[in-house]
């Protein structure tokens, strides 16, 4: 478009051309499909999963068998036991096991984001409040290399 | 019409910009990975971010070693040795002087079975990297000729190291490839800047490709195992089940290097019989002993302890197998050197200072609920012979490799 043009334009308060438009809509589209493939693609579920704790591996266990674990945070360390029903810690994570999946169930973290993670069979949930992730790794026994 | 064409450039740009981080960075691509996990200074645990710092001097020194050791590269030490006439003396750096050096010693320590200088019969039996995408191709065997032609410039000993730092060749036509080697001599010298810039209370698993050196003792979880391997099951692709993937596992392990050499990768079918890039310089042929995968352990008070088990891992495939055992059991001696030798009755050989476990056993200690089978048999060394018959698990492996690459 010629300068008069662009002048008519933003006199009419129209600050987009059509074109803008398109290349907006290309790039939003382009997010789309990479966000969608990023979440959506079908991932082969993993065998187990491991706590880590400030980035150090401190537990693995199973996914395929159904169970209930608690991390805590106790004298800076990270520590995982078996969950008793008793939730008489602080600064915890509940995490469930159930059909080959694993949650976090219950937390006393202020965000909670790891408890909107849900149900997850592949990849990883953050808890950034207590610096443990959950990764859940693929089939086969556990080693260094 | 204008307008158009401007909308499309600029949609054109918009997807550029979106790419642009996907595009190379360097004019010529660098192969080498390098891993670096569980890094412990002093039996502390060490920041992400200096982690970081000497990931990157790491993967910097590994690329100055690879722009000086790639065959592939026009302008390394290598490639403008292998284009030298004979009598020529060609000015090498620092890593690929040493690696020649070491690979002198490796030569005669293997009686030959370990050799550089097969660049040659690599090339005419098609593994050399201008075959890279075609390696699986099944393919007839060169003939006698040509393979007594190409073996004829296949003799390390016509490779000459200077004092002077040059290098020169006896014949023209001796080419070398150092890829033997190579990834375990980066991986000693990842090793020897991790502690140069930490000190030698270093903790780590630190990995160029299949080439691992674990550094000190195991931290974290499971401390009590040491470091355990897993050696890769080289038929996973017919053995289906939990944990296909992998074979056998190594456990105990501490300051030592490791390294496997397998049939998996670089190798083809042809007439019911499997061809591996490993090359016998005896015979001038794709090793053919009934060995499927070995995989050595060397501790790391032995010097170039990463190169070597990278050379020695390679050095049984050219043996026969009782050959090969006894070699082992003579480096266990020497240098405590460990060694798991699978061959293709699938059976495997456990030799010298490591601690080798089946599926079955490793899953009893490390997670009894799992529903895991053995897929090779442990066996006595002292029983083995030379002629290895392929079980019919084998056949079945090989009838599966042949009928996927379409013959």
């Amino acid at each position: 478009m010629n300068r008069r043009e662009k002048i008519a334009y933003i006199r009419a308060g129209r600050r987009f051309g059509w074109g803008d438009v398109v290349v907006l809509a290309a790039a939003l589209l382009l997010t789309a499909v990479f966000f969608l493939a990023a979440f959506y693609a079908p991932r082969e579920p993993g065998a187990s999963f491991s706590v880590c704790y400030r980035g150090e591996k401190i537990f693995t266990a199973d996914l395929e068998k159904d169970a209930e674990y608690l991390f805590y945070i106790e004298g800076g360390k990270g520590i995982v036991i078996p969950y008793t029903g008793a939730a008489d810690r602080s600064d915890y994570n509940r995490i469930r096991v159930s059909g080959g999946s694993v949650c976090v169930a219950e937390a006393d973290c202020p965000d909670r984001t790891c408890i909107s993670f849900g149900r997850r069979s592949w990849g990883e949930i953050v808890c950034l409040a207590h610096e443990m992730t959950i990764v859940i790794e693929g089939g086969g026994l556990e080693t260094d290399i | 019409m204008r307008r158009m064409r401007r909308a499309a450039v600029g949609l054109l740009l918009a997807a550029l910009c979106l790419f642009a981080a996907c595009a190379p960075q360097q004019a010529s691509p660098y192969y080498v990975g390098f891993s670096l996990a569980s890094l412990y200074v002093g039996g502390e645990a060490v920041s992400a971010r200096e982690k970081e710092d000497v990931s990157a001097s790491v993967t910097q020194l590994l690329h100055e070693i690879e722009d000086m050791v790639s065959a592939e590269r026009a302008d390394s030490d290598v490639a403008r040795f292998n284009a030298a006439s004979a009598g020529e003396r060609v000015a090498v750096g620092e890593h690929t002087y040493a690696l020649l050096s070491l690979c002198k010693e490796l030569f005669a320590e293997t009686g030959g079975a370990f050799s550089p200088a097969l660049y040659n019969l690599s090339e005419l039996w098609g593994f050399t990297p201008e075959f890279e995408g075609t390696y699986t191709r099944p393919r007839p065997e060169p003939s006698a000729e040509q393979i007594a032609d190409a073996a004829a410039l296949s003799d390390f000993d016509d490779v000459i190291l200077h004092e002077d730092g040059t290098v020169s060749k006896a014949r023209d036509g001796v080419r070398i490839d150092l890829g033997g080697v190579a990834k375990g001599y980066m991986s000693d010298r990842a090793a020897r800047l991790l502690t140069e810039t930490f000190g030698s209370s270093v903790d780590a698993i630190l990995s160029v490709m299949s080439n691992s050196v674990l550094m000190g003792h195991k931290r974290g979880a499971n401390a009590s195992l040491g470091y355990t391997a897993s050696i890769e099951n080289p038929r996973a692709a017919v053995t289906a089940g939990s944990g296909a993937g992998q074979g056998l596992f190594v456990i105990g392990l501490s300051d030592a290097a490791v390294s496997t050499s397998a049939d998996t990768y670089r190798s083809y079918v042809y007439g019911g019989r499997i061809y591996s890039h490993i090359i016998d310089p005896s015979t001038g042929k794709p090793s053919e002993n009934g060995v499927i995968s070995i995989m050595v352990t060397v501790p790391r008070s032995v010097p170039y302890a990463g190169a070597r088990a990278d050379a020695y891992s390679t050095a049984g495939f050219c043996m026969p197998l009782t050959e090969a055992l006894a070699f082992y059991v003579g480096l266990a001696e020497e240098r405590g050197v460990g060694a798991v030798v699978i061959t293709a009755d699938w059976k495997f050989y456990a030799v010298g200072d490591c601690t080798a476990l089946n599926r079955t056993e490793y899953a009893a200690l490390v997670s009894p609920e799992t529903e895991i089978e053995d897929i090779f048999v442990r066996s006595d060394a002292a029983a083995a012979e030379d002629a290895v018959v392929a079980c019919a698990r084998e056949e079945e492996y090989i009838r599966y490799v042949a009928e996927r690459s379409g013959r």
